[in-house]
């Protein structure tokens, strides 16, 4: 504006316009500065404000690229991360799938193997069966024998009795005898007990024969039976001497019997018992026992030698199954275990069984094989 | 002259005390003469002739003594306390044999009244003295010896241990070999009393060799030696099952069974008592006994016997079903159900009945079989009976209802299950329904037969609390039949359908109106 007034000036006189326009000049001057004045403030606001708004959009414009970088970074390592886990994620699936299906494979063939096993050495039916029915069969054997026994030994009471009976009797009419008693006793001809012919008996006593041996009274007296009898009449071959001596019938059973000489029990127990002669008989007693027993088991060395110790009842016998009708073979029992040094011994020189029992089979009552 | 008359007063004397110790000797050997005797002051007078000049005096004293201890324990407790015993046990060692039997009289006639009497012979030393005796050769002494040796060690194991220590386990086992029966009988009985106290007694008596002898005597004609010989072995087996299994092998099975049928009632109870201490230690001696034959005459055994001698047979029926399902179906093979269930159904005492109860639920809780078997005798009602009997002892109570339990749990019989749905208490029906609950589902025909016997209808009867067992199993029945059925067994049906009759108008009105 003063470079415009300026050039005015120029153009007309100078001084006039010095002189006139001086005034006018200072006074324009003066109005500029005012205006300037007041404008001053405006400008640098505005200045400011352009100022801020340019400084702002830089500064926005960096951050936002820092971000933006970030980002970036951000999104390529999560990315990495995330594709590492899924491959995990996948094994991991992946390995869960085969371990079930092996699972299920290995139970479906561990059932079948169970089962197998289970029917062939645990609970086999018919094993189980066989085993009942040899129990039913051998509890009738030793029940008919255990009646059998109580049986005869009822009758040998009863014999007793009555041979103690008889003996009394007989003493009793021995004392009635009339030649040998004055006891008074009832009349021959009173009425008698059932079937005694008193009269009879009375003539016939002897004293002397009825200390050696009482005859039956006649009449319709038992009559021995031949099996009855023993083989030998003791009273023929030996007559009972005077005095503090054995009665004819101990001195033959002295005679024939077999040598008693163990502690133990002298028992055939390693065979199968035939449970017949598990109780011995009065009838064949001697004879049996001889045909059973060695001879002079306790005094021979040579016996003792072949046979070595007497084992336990638990240990005398190969195991082969629980009990009597039991057949099966042993492997796979709860009651045998692996003897592995027997099996390294004897792999090289023989093909026996590495398995051995801890249990012992009881075949004391099995089954006697024909 | 003089001196025969001094000693005419001497003899006189002699005669006298003679005549007074032989009258209280008769006297005494009647027990309602003692408490007047002893009210005379018989022990001050009976002292001083326990150490007269007379040998006989001297034994009849003695003997008189003894009588009197033996039939009151007062008296027997004044022997001790007028320091009577260490005359006697003094004489024991120096006098002759007659008066040590008499003095082995007195020493048992006390000793076997209390532990502490007991325990008062063995402080005066006398324990030795007869050990001794055991070692005379009159067989009489020696009896007499063994017995005071028996009844002092069947107190408790403190003197037993003190017997034993004193060296008589070996001489009463050289007794037993003596021919003498009584002997044999007394010592046998002398040994079962110390080695039924403990494990280490029994093993000192079987050290002896002790089972060797004993089972020779099995087969013996003579019924008290026999009770004597098995008491001794069942008191050996019973510890431990080294001790059962050293009796096994004496090869006792099955000698011992033909005892069972002996017409002496306590050598079949003492041989039932040995087949249970020996069958009760493992499943391989319960399954010797049974391989020997030993079930069959046990359950023949039960049969026979009645009250308190069938005992031992039914507890061992009990033990050899308790180890596996095989040994009970041994059992049942033999026919023990039905002898057990008699002897529930029959016997008056109640323990005899707990035991019988016991064995039953051994048998039954193995498998469904077992359990059949057992509910086909009936037996299951009998269980019910005795759990719910006021009049039963606690014991029995409890051992019915574990039995009844245990057979139940394993239970699949219909009938007898839908017996039991009546009349049982609370906790018996809740394992009768839970076993429904099992069979039903997969049951076709037992479902139709449950409907059908009424058994639906009682098991909607039942008052079930919300969310129980009980309540669960009635639900799971529940779900294995229609709806409808269900809804119609249910009680108070009738009445929901009669009010559905008022609610409803027949099609025909519903026009009209």
């Amino acid at each position: 504006m003063l470079e415009e007034a300026g050039t005015e000036a120029s153009s007309s006189s100078l001084f006039d316009l010095l002189a006139t326009q001086s005034a006018r000049f200072r006074e324009l001057y003066l109005q500029a500065e005012r205006d300037a004045e007041e404008a001053r403030e405006r400008e640098w606001h505005a200045a400011v404000r352009i100022q801020s708004c340019w400084r702002g959009y830089t500064e926005r414009k960096a951050l936002q690229r820092l971000h933006d970088a970030a980002g970036t970074i951000q999104r390529a390592f999560r990315g990495l991360m995330g594709r590492k886990r899924f491959r995990v994620t996948v094994k991991q699936q992946l390995k869960d799938l085969r371990t079930n299906h092996y699972n299920t494979m290995a139970a479906r063939i561990q059932a079948v193997w169970k089962g197998y096993c289970e029917r062939k050495h645990g609970l086999d039916y018919y094993a189980r069966k066989a085993y009942l029915e040899a129990l039913r069969k051998h509890n009738a054997d030793i029940k008919h024998e255990l009646d059998e026994f109580e049986r005869e030994q009822a009758a040998r009471r009863q014999a007793a009795q009555e041979k103690a009976e008889k003996k009394r009797r007989l003493r009793e009419l021995e004392r009635q005898h009339v030649l040998l008693s004055t006891r008074a006793q009832r009349g021959v001809l009173a009425v008698q007990e059932k079937g005694q012919d008193m009269e009879v008996t009375v003539r016939t006593v002897n004293k002397l024969q009825t200390l050696r041996k009482p005859r039956p009274p006649p009449g319709p007296s038992p009559r021995k039976t031949a099996s009855t009898a023993a083989p030998v009449d003791a009273s023929l071959l030996y007559s009972k001497p005077q005095g503090p001596f054995k009665p004819p019938e101990h001195v033959v059973r002295m005679k024939t019997r077999a040598p008693r000489v163990t502690l133990k029990r002298a028992e055939p127990y390693l065979s199968p018992v035939d449970p017949s002669k598990v109780f011995e008989r009065a009838s064949d007693g001697v004879a049996a026992e001889e045909a059973h027993q060695p001879r002079f088991a306790g005094f021979s060395k040579t016996h003792k030698r072949e046979e070595g110790h007497v084992q336990s009842v638990f240990a005398s016998t190969p195991y082969i199954g629980e009990g009597p009708g039991d057949l099966r073979q042993t492997y796979g029992r709860q009651t045998f275990r692996s003897a592995e040094q027997e099996l390294n011994a004897s792999s090289s020189t023989s093909n026996r069984l590495a398995f051995s029992t801890n249990v012992g089979r009881i075949s004391l009552f099995d089954e006697t094989e024909p | 002259m003089t001196s025969r008359q001094i000693l005419q007063v001497f003899e006189n004397y002699q005669k006298a005390r003679a005549s007074f110790v032989q009258t209280v000797a008769d006297l005494s050997s009647r027990p309602q003469n003692v408490e007047a005797l002893r009210e005379a002051g018989v022990m001050a007078l009976l002292r001083p002739l326990l150490i007269d000049t007379v040998p006989t005096i001297q034994q009849t004293a003695a003997l008189a003594l003894g009588r009197l201890a033996n039939h009151s324990d007062e008296l027997a407790a004044a022997v001790v306390h007028d320091d009577i015993l260490p005359q006697l046990v003094y004489s024991l060692a120096e006098q002759n044999r007659f008066y040590k039997k008499a003095a082995a009289f007195v020493l048992r006639t006390v000793a076997k009244h209390s532990p502490e009497l007991a325990m008062a012979v063995v402080d005066s030393g006398a324990v030795s003295a007869l050990v001794t005796c055991l070692d005379e050769f009159d067989p009489g002494v020696k009896e007499a010896a063994a017995w005071a040796l028996g009844y002092i060690a069947r107190h408790n194991a403190e003197l037993a241990q003190a017997v034993v220590d004193a060296g008589a386990v070996p001489l009463l086992i050289l007794c037993i070999q003596e021919p003498e029966m009584t002997l044999k009988r007394i010592s046998a009985s002398a040994l079962s009393d110390i080695a039924k106290h403990t494990p280490e007694l029994a093993q000192t008596v079987v050290d002896g060799g002790a089972i060797a002898y004993l089972s020779q005597l099995l087969e013996v004609q003579d019924a008290k030696l026999k009770r004597q010989v098995f008491s001794a072995l069942s008191q050996i087996a019973k510890h431990t099952v080294d001790l059962a299994e050293l009796v096994v092998e004496a090869y006792i099975f099955p000698a011992v069974l033909p005892s069972l049928k002996d017409p002496d009632e306590y050598v079949r109870k003492n041989v039932a008592m040995l087949i249970r201490e020996v069958a009760k230690h493992s499943s391989e001696l319960a399954q010797l006994i049974v391989n020997s034959g030993g079930v069959i005459a046990l359950v023949d055994y039960v049969n026979d016997s009645a009250g308190s001698g069938a005992m031992p047979g039914i507890m061992a029926l009990g033990y050899i079903s308790a180890f596996s399902e095989r040994l009970a179906m041994s059992v049942v093979v033999s026919h023990g159900v039905p002898a057990l269930a008699h002897a529930l159904h029959t016997e008056a005492e109640s323990h005899i009945r707990a035991a019988a109860a016991w064995s039953l639920g051994q048998i039954g809780r193995h498998t469904p079989e077992h359990a059949r078997h057992v509910a086909e005798a009936n037996v299951l009602p009998d269980l019910l009976a005795c759990t719910m009997d006021p009049a039963a002892s606690d014991d029995l109570r409890a051992k019915a209802s574990r039995a009844l339990k245990n057979i139940l749990q394993k239970c699949t019989h219909m009938p007898a299950l839908q017996a039991l749905l009546a009349d049982a208490p609370p906790s018996v029906l809740e394992n009768v329904v839970a076993q429904f609950a099992k069979i039903l589902p997969s049951d076709a025909k037992a479902r139709k037969q449950f409907v059908t016997s009424g058994g639906l209808k009682k098991i909607q009867e039942i008052q079930a609390e919300e969310g129980s067992d009980l309540s669960e199993a009635i639900l799971t029945i529940n779900e294995c039949f229609p709806e409808e059925i269900v809804r119609y067994y249910s009680p108070g049906y009738s009445e929901t359908l009669l009010q559905r009759l008022d609610s409803h108008t027949p099609g025909s009105a519903k026009t009209a109106s």
